[in-house]
């Protein structure tokens, strides 16, 4: 049957609507066989990548979710089905070690937990906050709480994080006292752009994230980054 | 200095734009009359000052602030601040770089 709608439909939207009725029917391995050979045929559809980039989330398999997610995105960069997929790999890898660290929380194991995941929870956020602080333009990033206290700090300036993040964390407060008073919601965002470079600061009730950016760094293009390595810095800490 | 403040104004999402001295003081404004133009004066020449005093830098400057439900723009030049309150549908990029034109023009005019 396979074999027979591949040579005499040869449609892209047949081979789809197919690999999902197997999928409905639990026949997983007919579903990705039919999805490669979409593929094959369809270099340039996404459809199939996203497909198959599914099943493989669904089977937990994340590394060949991304595999196949990455190409799709190469062939259409702005897709939000393969961003928003991309994601969900992204959240599946910050679950699997939060589950790690619950575990041996209700075990009362805490201190074991980076032996077992071999990642502590700093190490985590470390390992989010290099990504970013390898952007061109980036100078530092430091990690307050919402009394302005160090969770952590990355600086590529001679500055004291400390007292650094102390003072911006004033600074927001202060806005968002203002935002308040002018019933305009809760503060999400601040940017600064001051003479020497420019100071992105995004908040939640519990945290403030502070991003100092180089002065000739394009602003736009860092806001779409600096947010998603948020999400997931929140997720890590269980913040919302 | 009207015809500024009409040109930020007319932007879609924009409630109000304010010229404020550093002493907190209104030099003009154009907004929403349930906005009150003397209570954003005063809090925007507090904002900037604590900017400052505590960065140690005295002006030139701007902030964007965006909140769930709407944000507030700012210029900090020598003499005065332009600032500005906004939906939050508003366009940034749009009504930053009006700030930015308009606080030029207001600082040749001052």
């Amino acid at each position: 049957m396979q074999d027979g709608l591949q040579s005499d439909a040869n449609s892209l939207d047949v081979l789809l609507s197919l690999a999902d009725l197997y999928v409905q029917n639990d026949l997983i391995e007919e579903a990705k066989a039919l999805l490669k050979t979409a593929i094959e045929q369809n270099k340039d559809a996404v459809d199939p990548y996203c497909s198959l980039g599914k099943i493989y989330l669904k089977e937990g398999n994340r590394k060949r979710a991304i595999m196949i997610l990455k190409q799709a995105e190469m062939i259409d960069p702005e897709n939000k089905i393969i961003q928003d997929l991309l994601q969900a790999t992204r959240k599946e890898e910050v679950v699997e070690e939060l589950k790690v660290v619950e575990r041996a929380e209700e075990k009362g194991e805490l201190e074991e937990v980076e032996e077992v995941s071999g990642v502590p929870l700093e190490d985590l956020i470390k390992r989010e906050l290099d990504k970013l602080l390898k952007g061109e333009g980036i100078m530092g990033i430091i990690l307050v709480d919402e009394g302005g206290s160090l969770i952590y700090a990355e600086l590529n300036l001679p500055l004291d994080e400390e007292s650094t993040g102390a003072i911006i964390n004033t600074i927001y407060n202060r806005i968002n006292e203002t935002v308040k008073d002018f019933d305009l919601g809760d503060l999400e965002e601040v940017i600064f752009e001051l003479p020497g470079g420019n100071i992105f600061v995004l908040g939640t009730l519990s945290i403030r994230f502070i991003v100092l950016v180089k002065r000739d760094i394009h602003i736009a293009s860092l806001e779409g980054e600096i947010r998603e390595i948020f999400e997931r810095t929140k997720a890590i800490l269980e913040v919302d | 200095m009207k015809e500024i403040l009409d040109d930020l104004i007319s932007t879609k999402g924009v409630l109000g734009c304010y010229i404020v001295d550093k002493e907190g003081s209104i030099v003009d404004f154009k907004g929403a009359e349930n906005i009150d133009e003397n209570l954003i004066s005063a809090l925007v020449a507090e904002i900037s000052n604590e900017i400052a005093n505590q960065m140690n830098i005295p002006g030139n400057f701007s902030i964007s602030a965006l909140a769930g439900n709407g944000s507030i723009f700012m210029i900090a030049k020598k003499d005065f601040i332009l600032t500005l309150l906004s939906t939050s549908d508003v366009d940034t990029g749009e009504v930053r770089l009006k700030l930015r034109r308009g606080a030029k023009l207001i600082a040749e005019l001052l």
